[in-house]
């Protein structure tokens, strides 16, 4: 389990933890840690040093953060630089492209061998608690790009292990990324800092907290109530519910954040590219997946997809090669089967779209919602539940046709969250979609905006505050 | 000015950190005396925002009467005097801490309510301050230092040493009457009971399938602090308006049996002592409230496993240092105590982790485990 949840498990810890080593928070936007200490003290630092110090102040923060973070893996920083500089370097060394390929060949064997013995726990003096080194799947995928880049000849190697070792490992991308690409981040490691960028980039993040603490952690309290009921016992249209509350969280959790990597990247003067682009408002899932998780999606498409001839090679081949671009995202997500299923899943939804669904979805909007409105929440559930016979469980609640599973059911127990949850859904629903964006962008000099977004941060520090700061008020029985 | 223009939000937000930060560290020693800080890190505002969350807000740092204590949040203050010796009860009555909690205190604290307890005999006020002694003792004696901090021990319910002491205070013959047994009894026996609770009891509450015949004064986070005068929905008048706190419910309507569980939301504020005594006083206004009711006092449940062994706070020990003084609250005339542990937790006396996701509360589908001891343990008169 990681994505997202990479850093969603370190948020746990904020309850008990002590401002002691090592403390992840320093690197989870979210905590008041990386708000009120972490973050001006960069942006402050950055901002007084001069020019030519600004990439080695910047490098120096992202590595002391990650040893605050996770000092037990600090080592795999270093050696993934290492393998993936030389090989690089050799690699633009050689003209031939038998040597070529090697380097590519070692640096893909040394890259994903990496992940994998985290992924899978292969060797139990590393992960055997299942603990993922801090960021890994994001930079090993960075690490990759880049290589791959090399040897498409895109980029040049980076001579510089510096401008590298900034690339892999800058903080704004560490925890969850976005998956950056070298060749948009190496024109961007001079000092380019402004007062207006940090009032921009102040405001993406406020956006992008917001959608983190003032939603996705609003509403994963149903999805957290109907795991504590047990999904045996729970009614279809509460399951209902729990899946839209499970695709809402999932979206302002992961968007919220992608957007508050944009927003610090901004304040460095740095531009992030953008990760979600309202994906609830497509009506397909060929077009879904174009706008969540970008950075991601793109990997796959540049890295998988392409390479294995995309869909240049006829429709066999074009099914088989989607079908290995989906299984190779279901495992980056977790090892458990239900990521594979997972991502059989989309695979079968997509390849149907490419075959004969897409054109039809596009001509007829309302029927095209309707698909999304039900089929995306189906798609998440199976990502949500780990383990496959309450899987199981769960659709027989959604879908009691099939019969149902034992249970102790209240028959108007969505009566109840319902009353408590419309609102949050209310809004989800709004801010998934472009339109309060819209009206931002063309109102910006509006002050009502000022007053907004000034409201809105300091409501999220009364929730940060008063829900992980505090054992006693965050565990109210 | 320009530069306002340029970058509003940012100044805005450096002006009101500061002013935020300014508000929390000028009501440090008045307005959020009260206020416990994380043991993590917290930005310098944070008194202010958890002031709000109970609502204090800054703008009362000019009430005197709320700096000096004379107003204020309810719960803090009481929680802060259960924590001294001193506990302000609601009515105004105070109880001194030098006197040991149980009867006597009950009956200094109530000056008519001592009627009502001596009223069920003499004998009944002498057992219980006999108890009670037993449990001063054991409580400041071995239990404290000795197993119960160390391990599970206690788990077994009847076999820790207040229960020992119990035992002996009967052997010793203070109480004449014979103690009435449990039995068995069916779901109509709670046609006329009342359940007080947290949210473990909202659970039954839904789950149970007794929402019909059982009345339910229960609320998510309660604490038996404030359970008595909390105006904060709890029970609803009969026309569902207005609600009404659950002191002036149980003045108006007479319940046959009356279970309580309540004391994990409490796990962070005050002592196992001064729990108990507040548990104590709240048992005793219900007694005096409603003389004809059976009243249950239903153990802390524990949490399951992986909670107890990480949580340095709500993990099983504590729990059952706060079950003891409750124990002690039970004559088995009136008062009885059961310890639902016994069928709800596995060998290790963790709650069965099957049986619950948060760790903390079973799934619906426990519920009626719950239930069926309830049953098995009916008191019938």
């Amino acid at each position: 389990m990681n994505l997202f949840l990479e850093y969603k498990i370190i948020d746990r810890n904020d309850v008990t933890m002590v401002f002691t080593l090592p403390n992840q928070n320093v690197i989870v936007f979210n905590s008041p840690e990386f708000i009120f200490r972490i973050l001006p003290v960069s942006v402050l630092l950055c901002a007084l040093i001069p020019k030519g110090g600004f990439s080695g102040v910047l490098l120096l923060i992202s590595l002391l953060l990650y040893w605050m973070a996770d000092p037990s893996f600090i080592w795999l920083l270093f050696t993934a630089l290492l393998v993936n500089y030389m090989l690089a370097w050799w690699m633009g060394c050689c003209e031939g492209k038998g040597w070529r390929r090697l380097f590519l060949i070692l640096s893909v064997l040394y890259d994903f061998g990496l992940l994998a013995c985290f992924k899978f726990s292969l060797l139990p003096f590393w992960g055997g608690n299942g603990a993922m080194p801090l960021g890994i799947s994001f930079y090993i995928f960075r690490a990759a790009a880049y290589m791959a880049d090399v040897y498409t000849g895109k980029i040049r190697p980076e001579l510089s292990p510096f401008k590298l070792c900034l690339y892999l490992y800058m903080f704004p991308v560490m925890a969850s990324g976005p998956i950056t690409r070298y060749g948009q981040i190496s024109g961007q490691l001079e000092k380019r800092m402004s007062l207006a960028g940090v009032e921009e980039g102040l405001r993406i993040f406020i956006a992008g907290l917001a959608s983190k603490v003032l939603l996705a952690d609003r509403i994963s309290i149903l999805w957290h109530e109907i795991q504590v009921i047990g999904f045996e016992s729970i009614s279809t249209p509460l399951a209902w519910m729990g899946a839209f509350a499970y695709t809402l969280t999932l979206y302002f959790d992961f968007s919220g954040y992608s957007l508050m990597a944009v927003g610090v990247g901004r304040m460095l003067g740095l531009t992030l590219p953008e990760n979600f682009r309202y994906p609830y408002a497509a009506r397909s899932f060929t077009r879904f997946w174009r706008r969540w998780h970008i950075t991601l999606s793109s990997w796959f498409r540049d890295y998988v997809y392409i390479p294995l001839g995309g869909s240049r090679k006829g429709k066999v081949r074009t099914c088989l090669n989607m079908l290995a671009v989906w299984l190779l995202t279901g495992i980056w997500h977790g090892n458990g089967w239900n990521f594979l299923l997972w991502g059989l899943l989309l695979w079968v939804l997509l390849t149907a779209e490419k075959l004969f669904l897409y054109g039809w979805l596009e001509e007829h909007g309302l029927w095209s919602r309707l698909y999304m409105f039900l089929l995306v929440p189906v798609t998440w559930i199976v990502f949500a539940i780990t383990d496959m016979r309450e899987l199981a469980v769960y659709f027989t609640k959604l879908f009691p046709v099939f019969g149902t599973a034992q249970g102790n059911v209240n028959g108007a127990d969505f009566i109840k969250y319902g009353k408590m949850f419309w609102p949050l859904f209310l809004l989800g629903w709004f801010f998934s979609r472009p339109w309060a964006e819209n009206w931002y962008k063309k109102t910006k000099e509006n002050p009502l905006w000022t007053a907004a977004l000034l409201a809105v941060f300091w409501v999220c520090v009364y929730y940060l505050v008063n829900t992980s700061g505090n054992p006693f008020l965050y565990f109210s029985f | 000015m320009k530069l306002f223009r340029g970058c509003p939000v940012l100044l805005l937000l450096l002006v009101t950190g500061v002013l935020f930060s300014g508000i929390s560290v000028r009501g440090e020693r008045s307005l959020y005396r009260d206020i416990p800080a994380s043991s993590g890190y917290e930005p310098a505002c944070a008194p202010m925002m958890k002031g709000i969350h109970d609502g204090i807000y800054p703008w009362s740092m000019w009430d005197v009467s709320l700096v000096k204590g004379e107003k204020g949040d309810a719960l803090i203050r009481f929680v802060d005097a259960a924590v001294s010796s001193d506990v302000e009860f609601p009515n105004g009555e105070t109880v001194s801490g030098d006197e040991i909690p149980g009867s006597e205190s009950l009956s200094a604290n109530h000056g008519e309510g001592s009627g009502s307890l001596s009223g069920n005999g003499v004998k009944e006020a002498d057992s219980l301050s006999g108890n009670e002694m037993a449990g001063a003792k054991s409580l400041s004696g071995n239990s404290v230092k000795g197993n119960v901090v160390s391990g599970n021990d206690s788990v077994s319910g009847a076999k820790v040493p207040g229960g020992e002491d119990m035992s002996a205070s009967e052997e010793e013959g203070v109480r004449a009457s014979e103690t009435p047994a449990f039995q068995h009894v069916e779901e109509d026996y709670f046609d006329d009971a009342l359940f007080i609770g947290d949210s473990r009891t909202v659970g039954l509450f839904e789950y149970g399938h007794i929402e019909d015949r059982a009345v339910f004064y229960a609320k998510t986070s309660l604490m038996i602090y404030e359970v008595m005068e909390n105006p904060k929905a709890i029970v609803k008048t009969d026309d569902e308006r207005n609600f009404i706190t659950v002191e002036e419910a149980l003045s108006e309507r007479q319940f046959g049996k009356i279970y309580i569980m309540l004391g994990l939301n409490e796990m962070g504020f005050g002592t196992p002592e001064s729990f108990g005594k507040a548990y104590g006083a709240v048992i005793g206004r219900i007694r005096e409230l409603q003389p004809e009711a059976v009243i249950y006092i239903q153990s802390i449940m524990h949490v399951a496993d992986e909670k107890n062994q990480t949580d340095p706070v709500y993990n099983n020990t504590n729990i059952d240092l706060r079950n003891r003084p409750l124990m002690e609250l039970a004559d088995n005339q009136n008062v009885f105590y059961l310890d639902i542990n016994e069928v709800l937790c596995d060998e290790t006396g963790c709650l069965v982790s099957d049986w619950t996701f948060d760790q903390v509360h079973l799934k619906a589908a426990y519920y009626q485990v719950w239930k069926d001891f309830l049953l098995d343990h009916a008191i019938v008169r």
